[in-house]
């Protein structure tokens, strides 16, 4: 038993790090997180799904083993013991219990013997008489059930592991090994997927996805298994009527639930149901829960913007959720895969803070409870976004987060553009001013004349006539002004200020920024004018805002160099489809488990609140009457049981109406 | 030496008699009269609901109902002093109820009558009323500590105790209602956040406190199980005041089922007695040192202590709020001024024999529930995410802290472990209990998650 201890702990041990260690993640996020050494000890341990691993479902075997042996071996012994009335004893060995009493009684043994019957029965005990000569030893017990708990207790035990193991993902894998299945990695269409691709479909035991976009059908779930995902046809179609969700104004969704019509594909028979969270359809043994939602191809239109280059001429592109395109080969050839667009985002933007828009799963599924997060003030709903990746030629992809609508960050409206890394990263934004239309255009335009040598140096040279005076001053100022804003163009304010020597950096700075804002100034105007707009008016009414604009806009092109894309895309319309993320199962292993916590639950309660007690009394004739001898005992001792043997011991006494021996 | 000339000797300090049903009957045998009478009272009460507003209610809902009909008459057979507070807090929800509605009519309501109204404003509002329960459950661990010194601070702290567990009561089933006010489809059971069960873990400990009080006889173990009820305290008002925790929020739809009213109720009969037990073992380890001279035995009761108060700073945000240093600071004092007294208050509680059969009762009761109330969460994760066990942390440390108290109850009665080793488990018990409750939802990511506080 020791040895099943030091198992129980190490269960313990590894379950604790697993709910430490995010499970089920991709190989990338866990590099990144430990690095590639460490990433590789871990993966010979099986740390990413500690649950499933080989190791942790022997030691719960073996548990499972041992338990089952404990019971074996232990059950006819207790049986034995709990039906005995161990009426055996010799009285004598009475005297050495340490809960005894010694009476003296007129009655003769045969009478004693009866009313002593009648005392214990009435106090709950069942007894049984044995003669011996002319004494009488009444042995009796009660609360036998008491040992029924540890059976029913160890044998639940045993019952739930072996539900569990039926339901686990053990049965799935066992049929990849046995009947050859290949898990399949990559991206095609259900109807390409090959047989050794797709479960069997009297499957007994597997748990699937399934989405289906709004007006759609699907008669396939989805395993995971391992990398991979594997096929499972069910006995039946679900088709998506109409996917409703409800929100409350903090963006959480307060209801979802989906229409759904089901057609057996044996019988052809079909009905309507409502699938909500907490109420699943259960059909033919296969269980539907609703599970989340995601998008379900929904068609996208967006403008591509490049971010590189003297043009500014945006390209309309179309897209659709979950499918990969490719941009035009003047914008750089990328391939965008467009992975999601929510509609409403409800972020916090007190304090200026940067949206970061949370998974779905922690709104839709989780038990969150509404907990108050800090101060609420800030909740608003910034409109709808998309999120897309872009991948570049050598494989490396960005996450991308971009807003349909400006929004307002301190008192001054923005388009977000986010970017990350991977999705274990905060989102970072460039934050590119709306302009007197309510566009980025006029930024664009900005940032394409940056990228002109030519209109560079025409703003340059206009900086320098500004603000210096005829002849070499004027001439220095061009030339540092044209330098700086080709630094700049290339690596921003960063880039001004590395090449320079650590203690002159900061008189530097204070020289180079208001010149880079300045010469900027000169190049949007010159950038208007190429665009046929008029030039900025410096005493306009509007001029705060130009300013503001301005300051924003230098900004945005100082951090533009970190943004790792020649390309930005703005989403400018969509058409929303929604779809439902249902969870399909089979569990053989579910009424075995019941079975298992009721038997568990009945064990448990039988062992702390059911009394297991064994009085013998002795009665021996002597002059006058009979002399009694009692004893009490019990398996476990507590205080409630000194009670109740004083409560047996004073009933006792009462009955023999006589005084006691020595106690 | 039976218990009784045990409880004996301690009665000199503390007066009552020991006895196994709680309360003036002494034993607990049939129910009688007054029974039936509850009984009836509580069966009005439900049909009268039933008749009313059964269109409101599914069928699970109905069942539940009648259900607590027999449990709460059970319950008041078990202990005579609940049907008291049953009734007490009962009318005067019923009271703030008629209170909220402008018109009289019960089922109106205007939750803007809160600012108006005198008795709601500051007293029997759900808000008021639970700022009461932490007031009063302040106010009782001074009484109880005073008490090792006098015996009216104690029985003080005893009615204090009680008045909380009223207000905590009453404040919770106004909340009920005033969540009903809030919308149409806002209200619940206030089971549902951190803020409500915190609440709900003050006055089951409480409540199950007094039970072993009233049993045992004696009130030395105030202080020691008020203690944690205090720490609950200053972090129910410290989320109140720097996350307006206190307001009612609607339920996410993974909590629209009546199946929260089962696993979470039962889920916190677990906790707190396993935190009234943890808190028995350290007055038991006290005791048991009651006559050193030296402090070097204490220092792991001393380390322990501290680390348990340390928790929260755990917990809390990257940044050391002051709040938490402070309550780190002050619960390490306590400790050790509690360790350096040992002699005189381990004089004043009760026998050893009686602290190890409140640990074990305690943990016993308690992991009976906690079983339930795991499996009941299983059943309901079965029917609301599709499988009863995923490896989830809430989940999997659920089964950690279950298997730790399976242990302890192993060690025991196979065992027959007893002493100071199982006090000190005890006491360890709560830094896995507490992380368990608190700690997954704030530190670790995953369906139970309520993010970072």
């Amino acid at each position: 038993m020791r040895f099943a201890i030091s198992l129980l702990v190490f269960i313990c041990v590894a379950s604790l790090i697993g709910t430490v260690l995010p499970q089920n993640q991709g190989a990338n996020s866990y590099i990144d997180q430990f690095g590639p050494f460490w990433f590789a000890v871990f993966d010979r341990f099986a740390i990413w799904h500690v649950y499933n691993s080989v190791w942790f479902l022997l030691i719960m075997a073996f548990l499972v083993v041992s338990t089952t042996l404990c019971v074996l071996r232990n059950a006819p012994k207790m049986l034995r013991d709990m039906r005995s009335f161990r009426e055996y004893v010799r009285g004598s060995s009475l005297k050495a219990f340490h809960h005894r009493v010694e009476l003296g009684s007129a009655w003769t043994p045969d009478q004693a013997c009866v009313e002593v019957g009648a005392l214990l029965q009435s106090q709950g005990f069942r007894y049984r008489v044995r003669e011996d000569g002319d004494s009488r030893m009444v042995a009796a017990k009660k609360g036998a059930a008491n040992r029924l708990g540890y059976l029913f207790a160890h044998v639940a035990i045993v019952v739930i592991c072996l539900g569990g193991l039926l339901d686990s993902e053990l049965p799935v894998r066992l049929q990849t090994w046995l009947l050859d299945k290949q898990p399949v990695t990559g991206n095609m269409l259900i109807s390409e997927v090959p047989e050794s691709g797709r479960l069997s479909a009297r499957n007994p035991s597997f748990r699937a996805n399934m989405l289906v976009p709004d007006g759609k059908q699907s008669s396939v779930g989805i395993v995971t298994v391992g990398q991979g995902v594997l096929l499972q046809p069910l006995p039946f179609t679900l088709k998506l009527n109409k996917f409703h969700i409800d929100y409350y104004e903090t963006g959480m969704p307060s209801d979802f639930r989906s229409d759904v019509t089901v057609t057996d594909l044996v019988t052809g028979a079909t009905f309507d149901r409502t699938i909500q969270v907490n109420e699943p359809l259960r059909y033919r043994g296969v269980t539907v829960y609703q599970s989340s939602f995601d998008d379900g191809g929904s068609s996208l239109r967006l403008k591509a913007w490049p971010l590189r280059g003297p043009s500014a001429l945006p390209v309309e592109i179309s897209g659709m959720v979950g499918r990969e395109s490719r941009l035009p080969a003047s914008l750089g050839g990328l391939i965008v895969d467009y992975t999601g667009l929510r509609v409403i985002n409800v972020e916090n933007m007190g304090d200026g803070q940067d949206p970061q828009p949370a998974d779905v799963i922690e709104h839709v599924a989780a038990v969150t409870g509404s907990a108050a997060r800090p101060r609420n003030d800030g909740l608003r709903n910034v409109g709808p976004s998309v999120q897309y990746r872009l991948i570049g030629a050598d494989g490396q992809a960005h996450e991308f987060n971009q807003y349909l609508l400006p929004v307002q960050i301190d008192d001054a409206p923005v388009f977000l553009l986010g970017v990350r890394d991977n999705e274990s990263q905060p989102y970072r934004y460039l934050r590119v001013p709306v302009d007197g239309q309510g566009t980025m255009d006029e930024f664009m335009q900005l940032r394409a004349a940056l990228d002109d040598a030519g209109l560079r140096d025409q703003a340059a040279r206009r900086f320098a006539d500004r603000n210096a005076p005829e002849g070499e001053q004027r001439e220095l100022m061009f030339q540092a002004a044209r330098g700086a804003l080709r630094t700049f163009a290339r690596d921003g304010f960063n880039g001004i200020v590395d090449a320079a020597p650590v203690d002159q950096r900061e008189k530097i700075l204070n020289f180079a920024v208001p010149m880079i804002q300045l010469s900027l100034t000169e190049l949007r105007d010159l950038a208007r004018a190429r665009n046929g707009l008029p030039a900025f008016d410096r005493q306009g009414p509007d001029v705060e805002r130009e300013l503001q604009w301005m300051r924003l806009a230098v900004l945005a092109l100082a951090t533009l160099p970190d943004y790792p894309a020649p390309v930005a895309l703005q989403l400018t319309g969509f058409d929303q489809v929604q779809a439902s993320v249902f969870q399909v199962a089979r569990s053989p292993g579910k009424t075995i488990v019941y079975i298992g916590c009721l038997l568990l639950v009945l064990g448990v309660f039988s062992m702390f609140y059911i009394r297991e007690r064994r009085v013998w009394v002795w009665i021996r004739p002597q002059d006058g009457g009979s002399a009694w001898l009692a004893a009490m005992t019990t398996q476990r001792r507590t205080l409630d049981f000194n009670h109740e043997f004083e409560r047996l011991r004073d009933a006792l006494r009462r009955l023999s109406g006589g005084h006691d021996h020595d106690v | 030496m039976t218990s009784d000339s045990i409880a004996a000797r301690t009665a000199a300090a503390w007066p009552q008699a020991m006895n196994a049903s709680g309360d003036r009957r002494g034993r607990r045998g049939r129910p009688d009269w007054t029974d039936f009478a509850f009984f009836l009272l509580l069966a009005a009460g439900a049909g009268h609901v039933l008749t009313e507003y059964s269109a409101f209610m599914d069928d699970y809902e109905k069942l539940i109902l009648i259900g607590s009909v027999g449990l709460f008459s059970w319950m008041g057979w078990l202990w005579r002093p609940l049907r008291t507070l049953m009734v007490a807090t009962g009318l005067t929800a019923l009271l703030a109820i008629w209170l909220y509605s402008p018109t009289g009519v019960l089922l109106q309501g205007d939750l803007s009558r809160a600012e108006s109204v005198f008795l709601l404003k500051y007293l029997i509002s759900s808000q008021s009323a639970i700022l009461w329960m932490c007031a009063l459950f302040a106010l009782a661990t001074v009484c109880y500590w005073i008490g090792f010194a006098s015996r009216t601070a104690a029985w003080l702290g005893t009615v204090l105790t009680w008045a909380a567990v009223y207000a905590g009561v009453t404040g919770l089933l106004v909340r009920w209602r005033e969540g009903h006010l809030l919308g149409p489809d806002i209200g619940h059971i206030p089971v549902s956040n951190l803020y409500e069960v915190f609440v709900l873990l003050c006055l089951i400990t409480a409540l199950f406190y007094l039970y072993y009080e009233r049993r045992y006889a004696t009130r030395a173990l105030g202080g020691f199980v008020l203690l944690v009820i205090s720490s609950l305290v200053v972090f129910l008002l410290w989320y109140s005041f720097t996350r307006d925790a206190y307001q009612i929020q609607p339920l996410v739809p993974a909590l629209k089922s009546w199946w929260m009213k089962l696993h979470v109720p039962a889920n916190f009969i677990g906790y707190g007695t396993f935190s009234l037990a943890a808190m028995v073992g350290f007055a038991y380890l006290v005791k048991s040192h009651g006559e050193t001279r030296t402090w070097k035995p204490l220092l792991p009761v001393f380390f322990l202590g501290a680390v348990l108060c340390a928790e929260p700073l755990i917990f809390g945000s990257r940044e050391l709020s002051a709040t938490w240093m402070l309550y780190f600071g002050i619960g390490a004092l306590i400790v050790g001024t509690i360790l350096a007294f040992r002699s005189p208050i381990a004089r004043r509680l009760p026998s050893l024999e009686i602290l190890d059969d409140i640990m074990y009762r305690a943990i016993a009761v308690g992991f009976a529930f906690f079983t339930v109330a795991t499996i009941l969460g299983a059943l309901w994760a079965a029917d609301a995410w599709g499988t009863y066990w995923q490896w989830d942390p809430k989940e999997t440390w659920a089964l950690i802290v279950w298997l730790n108290y399976a242990a302890w109850l192993h060690m025991r009665l196979i065992k027959g472990l007893r002493g100071a080793m199982s006090a000190y488990w005890a006491l360890a018990g709560l830094l896995v209990t507490s992380f368990a409750f608190l700690g997954v939802n704030m530190f670790l990511s995953g369906l139970h998650s309520y993010g970072e506080l």
